[in-house]
């Protein structure tokens, strides 16, 4: 079952783009983690926010291109990609938690 | 999909005789156990963010991962990059080996695997570089944290990294029985490359893993 015949889509130079894509995202994040002072707090959340940003590009170029999920039924596409959601909701719960520790960690307890 | 709804209005994909997302078995059981992996390392992650984000102090990243094997010096983040750039390089070579097995090109694919696997073993040698170093020259282990005062520093990042060191273990392991197969021309008589594409997601997998660890323990 071939999945590359794609009429008129070079795959090989999506592939090749795709390099390069990462490889900039990667030095411009490895860049700013090293460079940019971590000593204010708006600064600093800023940094992350652009990180998990930049992670979360990479990681649809990864799964869309190299692993062919662009050109999957869309259909097979929701099934993998729904149950992430879930980890989202984790996510925030989680952070919740972990700033309530925080918070009584400062108090004392 | 839109095709087949032009030829036949009343047909559709969930009629029955075929698979409705037109892929085979083993290749969507693939996907559906990573997706599984997947909770388990977001659940490894998940434990390392609100644990960290609790803490009143933590590492600074670059100030702790800035070493080099063989030369001296300070450089931050530099070597875990380099390894970044790797995986990322093998993942490349990988989809390249799956893209000749597309086209039934043995020789390309054997080619491709080759690279492939070179990649995931000089990511373990430099994983294991960067634990011998972290153990032995910085004194930070499971127990005990040099830089502040969490020793749950050294627990999540052994564990994980261990984790995911595992994972890349196996995913060359796999790969070299695949390439062994693939020059014998086991898949040239089977009919298709299959195979390699399915190892390809596994592979791809333990690279997207990698790019939410650098993420959690170097980036933020």
């Amino acid at each position: 079952m071939s999945t590359d015949s794609h009429d008129g889509y070079d795959l090989v130079k999506a592939i090749w783009r795709t390099f390069w894509i990462l490889l900039f995202i990667t030095v411009f994040e490895v860049v700013i983690a090293i460079y940019v002072p971590r000593t204010t707090p708006g600064l600093l959340w800023g940094m992350r926010v652009l990180f998990i940003a930049m992670s979360l590009a990479k990681a649809y170029f990864i799964v869309s291109i190299f692993m062919h999920m662009k050109f999957e039924i869309k259909h097979l596409a929701m099934t993998i990609l729904i149950p992430f959601c879930f980890i989202l909701y984790a996510v925030v719960m989680l952070l919740w938690e972990g700033s309530s520790w925080l918070d009584m960690r400062i108090a004392g307890h | 999909m839109a095709e087949a709804l032009l030829q036949s209005p009343n047909r559709s994909l969930w009629n029955g005789g075929e698979s409705p997302f037109k892929v085979s078995w083993g290749k969507l059981m693939m996907w559906y156990f990573l997706v599984g992996d997947s909770f388990s390392f977001a659940t490894f992650l998940l434990t390392y963010g609100t644990l960290r984000f609790s803490f009143t102090e933590w590492p600074t990243p670059s100030e702790v991962f800035d070493k080099i094997p063989f030369i001296h010096g300070n450089f931050p983040l530099v070597y875990v990059s380099f390894m970044t750039f790797d995986l990322i390089m093998s993942s490349v070579t990988m989809v390249l080996a799956v893209h000749a097995g597309s086209n039934k090109d043995r020789k390309a694919v054997v080619k491709w695997m080759i690279l492939t696997i070179i990649g995931g073993i000089i990511f373990l040698a430099s994983q294991a570089w960067e634990w011998y170093n972290l153990i032995v020259n910085e004194g930070m282990t499971m127990s005990h944290n040099p830089f502040s005062h969490q020793p749950a520093f050294g627990q999540l990042f052994f564990t994980i990294t261990g984790f995911h060191g595992f994972h890349v273990f196996t995913g060359v392991l796999i790969n070299i029985i695949a390439v062994s197969l693939v020059a014998t021309g086991y898949f040239d008589r089977k009919g298709n490359y299959e195979f390699i594409e399915k190892i390809g997601l596994y592979w791809h997998f333990v690279d997207l893993v990698w790019v939410f660890v650098f993420l959690a323990f170097y980036l933020v």
